[in-house]
């Protein structure tokens, strides 16, 4: 019994504390904020702004807390409202052994170093406490105060703002500085004078850094602190840590990057349109070329503005240390410098410019005055109005920096970009003493930026244009940076932030076909086709490692849709497949039909062979048995009788002739075609002879011009000639004037041949039919013959590879064109 | 003696024999002319009826049972027949006919003419030739 008491006792009291612990969640955390210690805290544009801020803001965002921020001037302001439940929290403060006593700190999260600087120009002393003679700068409240007590340095000057200690150093109020590493450097840098100082003692002392939170805040802090140690563990925070610490705001930096920016869209563009290429790269080229010269000129100027410095640095050394040489100084040093520097001293309403804050528009030095309107008067109309306000307002509540770009006249009547930052001192009263600042000429910066954005615009809207996928992904993490429409079209989504392998296949790790290991190995693209399976589509996929704007090596990949292709594809190879069926279906149909022409011929043979010989018999008797009976019937003939066994002798001898010719021409297809070159004319002359008997009772005239051999066969050709010729002659025995014209030439690669006579010729809506076997197209009884004459020439033309053409007009004439190759090839 | 000297004829058109015969008698041959009606029966006649050789044989090629161009083969091979003349008839132009003819080794190859008056002109000079020369020879 006791000790189930005691178990409770112990969870009570476990419990109870834990309440007593717990942080409530919903509550604001108020947060303390400099207003001006950059980089960590800041104001511009009215906002708390720097390294801790984003820390801070982050880190809330993380955990779900609600954040409110306190803007303070000066740190002793921080300090005093310690105990006043004004804030619960400073997102950033050095530990010392004072502060703990003060504040609740949680783990470190960040080391810097207090340096002691001093100006590039001068010569530095071995050791701090040889400076024991000089006047050391020091910021109020700021560890450099115990720093300098420490090293014996003793003739210290407090400075309010680090602006202040700053100038102080480059005015020779001061010859050496003590301040933290970090802080003085990212002012300087903002300034743009970097160059004007050295880091003469690093690392006097090392401060870490962390959360403050206010002592009677113990369970805010007991909440807060292990969630600190876990995210400073982030990738967030790191990236938060770069982007505040690392140069990425200076000129340099700004024109790598616009190449880079410009390097990587040229690599893309490439694949898209080489025309486009052409104009970036030459743009590129001539402002990379233009800058690069500009860098050297200032360059030049700057080494030996340095070296008149140094040598003007030893002659002012030797002149008193009063305020005024100080100030003279300080302009010799600024003129070093590419940028223009202003003095506003608002209390006197006197505004010093510089030398090279006048070049900067084109005046020389003695062509401006030191009156304010010297610079609202060139200020561009369009810009005036808004920039004279901002310096209004921010001079009824100064804080942080002002920073402003617009447009001035200069004195060739060109308006140039100028970038303004500057900076503000407070009287005792805590009202504006004094403005001060810079102004550079960003006017190439601005017009390659506008152009640079001309070209991305092009770019992009070139890229949305292309039809077929474009993306491009990072190779360690997978996550897509950029999505050309079609490609965002396809997946029905903007992928951009997604992994690749979710966005695209749907997958919840790294594709097993990822070819990223391939295009880190390859030279040049790899080239692949892919089937994506979760949107049914087949790729050809050119894939390629680029470098990105920021330098990291990225995977670039093109996607052409085929499935298209694909289809055409398979249609073809199934359109083959039944091609191929078809070809052996009609192989084997051929091979049947030949099979049966064969058989066909072979009976046509027998056939023909039996008609000749049998059909020939009968003719033969008739012929025979009609002369035995005329010698029998002798002297009692009558001439009635004659004549009709005249008709009987004649017809069946005429029949006898048609049997041959049949024959001849059912032969025609088996006969061997032996060609040799040989003279139409004696051929022609052998044929003439043959009818001479006709040629001359007709009064038949020949005209054979013969320009060309010919490569036939003797004995078919000369069927072809006596046919035609016969023809000719037959079908000009009533002309008048008969004439029958001959003539062979060469033409094209063939041997023409034609026959032409002017005797009935024909009507050519009938020259299909006049090649057929027994087409007659006149009259049997006015013209002997068997209708099977032009049928043997065209196919024995045929057979020679040639092609015969009827012409002919009726009771005009006809003419037959002969074509075959020239030669026996 | 010239009659005793036989001609022997073998045909299977019994118009063609009659043509034939006509024609060999309107040119004088007044040999005895013996009738085969086809290749069967020349065969019987030339090697079985022991009668004496013809002096010339007219030999149709296209015949029904046994043709002329197998006849003139088994007469071209045997030792006694070889020596007798024979002239192959035929009714049509083809070539083949001719070739295989003259490779078989007959003497002669008319193609029966449709013009009577041709037929019977063939027939003589056929006739005489042979007739004449044989009668020299035997």
């Amino acid at each position: 019994m006791n000790r189930i008491i005691s178990v409770i006792t112990i969870l009570l009291v476990f419990f109870l504390s834990n309440v007593a612990l717990a942080f409530d969640t919903n509550k604001v955390i108020r947060v303390a904020v400099h207003e001006e210690f950059p980089p960590y805290m800041f104001v511009e544009d009215g906002k708390p702004q720097g390294f801790a801020v984003d820390f801070f803001s982050k880190f809330a965002e993380r955990y779900n807390l609600k954040l409110s921020f306190v803007q303070y001037k000066t740190w002793n302001d921080i300090f005093a409202d310690r105990d006043k439940d004004v804030y619960d929290i400073i997102p950033n403060q050095g530990i010392t052994k004072e502060r703990q006593k003060l504040f609740l700190f949680g783990n470190p999260y960040e080391t810097f170093h207090i340096s002691a600087f001093t100006r590039m120009s001068s010569i530095s002393k071995p050791a701090l406490k040889d400076y024991v003679d000089n006047k050391v700068g020091v910021l109020i409240n700021n560890v450099g105060v115990k720093i300098a007590k420490k090293n014996g340095l003793n003739n210290t000057i407090k400075y309010e703002t680090l602006q202040s200690l700053l100038f102080g150093l480059l005015a020779a109020d001061v010859d050496l500085i003590i301040m933290s590493e970090p802080v003085l450097l990212k002012e300087a840098e903002f300034l743009n004078i970097t160059d004007k100082l050295k880091i003469t003692f690093e690392n006097l002392m090392e401060i870490k850094r962390s959360v403050a939170v206010t002592n009677n805040n113990t369970d805010l802090g007991d909440f807060l602190f292990p969630k600190i140690d876990s995210f400073v563990r982030t990738q967030e925070y790191r990236d938060i840590y770069i982007s505040w610490f690392s140069n990425t705001h200076n000129k340099d930096e700004l024109k790598k990057s616009i190449k880079k920016i410009s390097l990587v869209f040229s690599s893309l563009l490439f694949f898209v349109i080489l025309a486009a290429i052409y104009i970036r790269v030459r743009d590129t080229r001539r402002h990379t070329a233009m800058l690069k010269d500009k860098v050297i000129e200032l360059e030049t100027t700057k080494n030996a503005l340095d070296e008149m410095n140094q040598n003007l640095e030893s002659i002012v050394n030797e002149k008193s240390k009063s305020l005024a040489d100080a100030k003279e100084r300080l302009q010799l040093a600024i003129e070093a410098s590419s940028t223009g520097i202003w003095d506003w001293d608002i209390e006197n309403d006197n505004i010093f410019f510089s030398k090279m804050w006048k070049s900067i528009l084109g005046y020389e030095e003695h062509e401006i005055n030191n009156s304010f309107e010297e610079f609202s008067s060139r200020l561009h109309p369009e810009d005036k109005e808004k920039h004279l306000k901002d310096i209004k307002d921010f001079l009824q509540n100064p804080s942080g920096h002002f920073t402003k770009t617009f447009r001035m006249k200069a004195k060739d009547g060109t308006y140039r970009w100028i970038m303004n930052r500057s900076s503000f001192q407070l009287n005792e009263d805590g009202k504006i003493k004094s403005m001060f600042g810079s102004h550079q000429d960003i006017t190439e910066i601005k017009e390659y930026e506008e152009k640079l954005s001309v070209n991305l615009k092009t770019l992009t809207t070139v890229l949305n244009a292309f039809p077929e996928i474009l993306y491009i992904s990072d190779i360690d993490t997978y996550e897509i940076i950029f999505a050309n429409s079609s490609f965002v079209k396809m997946l029905e989504s903007d992928p951009i932030g997604k992994k690749c392998y979710k966005a695209i296949q749907n997958l919840d790790e790294p594709c097993s076909f990822c070819t990223n290991e391939i295009i880190l190995a390859n030279e040049g693209p790899y080239i692949w086709e892919h089937y994506n399976e979760s949107i049914d589509t087949h790729f050809y996929v050119n894939d390629q490692v680029i470098e990105w704007v920021d330098g990291r090596k990225v995977r670039f990949e093109m996607a052409v849709n085929m499935n298209r292709m694909k289809e055409i594809e398979q249609q073809l190879t199934k359109s083959n497949q039944e091609l191929e069926k078809m070809n052996l279906t009609l192989d084997k149909k051929v091979h049947a039909r030949t099979k049966l022409l064969e058989t066909a011929n072979k009976e046509l043979e027998s056939f023909a062979y039996t008609v000749s010989h049998d059909l020939r018999a009968p003719l033969r008797h008739i012929n025979g048995f009609i002369d035995i009976l005329k010698s029998e019937l002798d002297d009692d003939i009558t001439e009635k009788a004659i004549h009709s066994l005249y008709v009987i002798t004649q017809s069946s001898l005429k029949m006898g002739n048609l049997i041959d010719d049949l024959l001849k021409f059912s032969r025609l297809n088996q006969a061997v075609i032996n060609r040799i070159k040989l003279s139409p004319k004696e051929l022609i002359d052998d044929i003439i002879s043959e009818y001479n008997d006709e040629i001359v009772d007709l009064g038949v005239k020949f005209e054979i011009d013969i320009k060309s051999d010919i490569y036939v066969d003797r004995g078919l050709f000369r069927q072809v000639f006596a046919n035609l010729i016969s023809n000719a002659i037959k079908y000009s025995s009533k002309s008048e004037n008969p004439v029958v014209k001959i003539r062979t030439y060469t033409l094209d690669n063939y041997a023409i041949i034609e026959v032409e006579d002017n005797g009935i010729g024909f009507d050519m809506q009938y020259a299909g039919k006049i090649f057929g076997v027994f087409e007659r197209l006149t009259n049997s009884s006015e013209y002997s013959g068997m209708g099977i004459g032009l049928a043997t020439v065209n196919r024995i033309v045929h057979r020679h590879e040639g092609l015969i053409e009827a012409y002919g007009e009726l009771n005009k004439g006809a003419k037959f064109t002969i074509h075959i190759p020239a030669t026996g090839e | 003696m010239l009659h005793d000297k036989r001609i022997l004829l073998v045909d299977d058109d019994p118009f063609d024999r009659e043509l034939i015969s006509e024609s060999l008698k309107d040119a004088g041959i007044v040999n005895k002319i013996d009738f085969a009606n086809d290749g069967v029966e020349a065969i019987e006649y030339l090697f079985e009826r022991g009668l004496n050789k013809p002096i010339l044989v007219l030999l149709d090629i296209k015949m029904p049972r046994l043709g002329g161009m197998e006849v003139l083969k088994r007469i071209k091979d045997d030792n006694d027949l070889k020596i007798i003349p024979v002239v192959m008839l035929t009714s049509s132009k083809e070539d083949v006919d001719v070739y295989k003819s003259y490779e078989y080794q007959a003497n002669g190859f008319v193609c029966k003419p449709v013009n009577f008056s041709d037929f019977q002109d063939v027939v003589k000079r056929i006739g005489l030739y042979w007739c004449l020369s044989n009668e020299t020879a035997f």
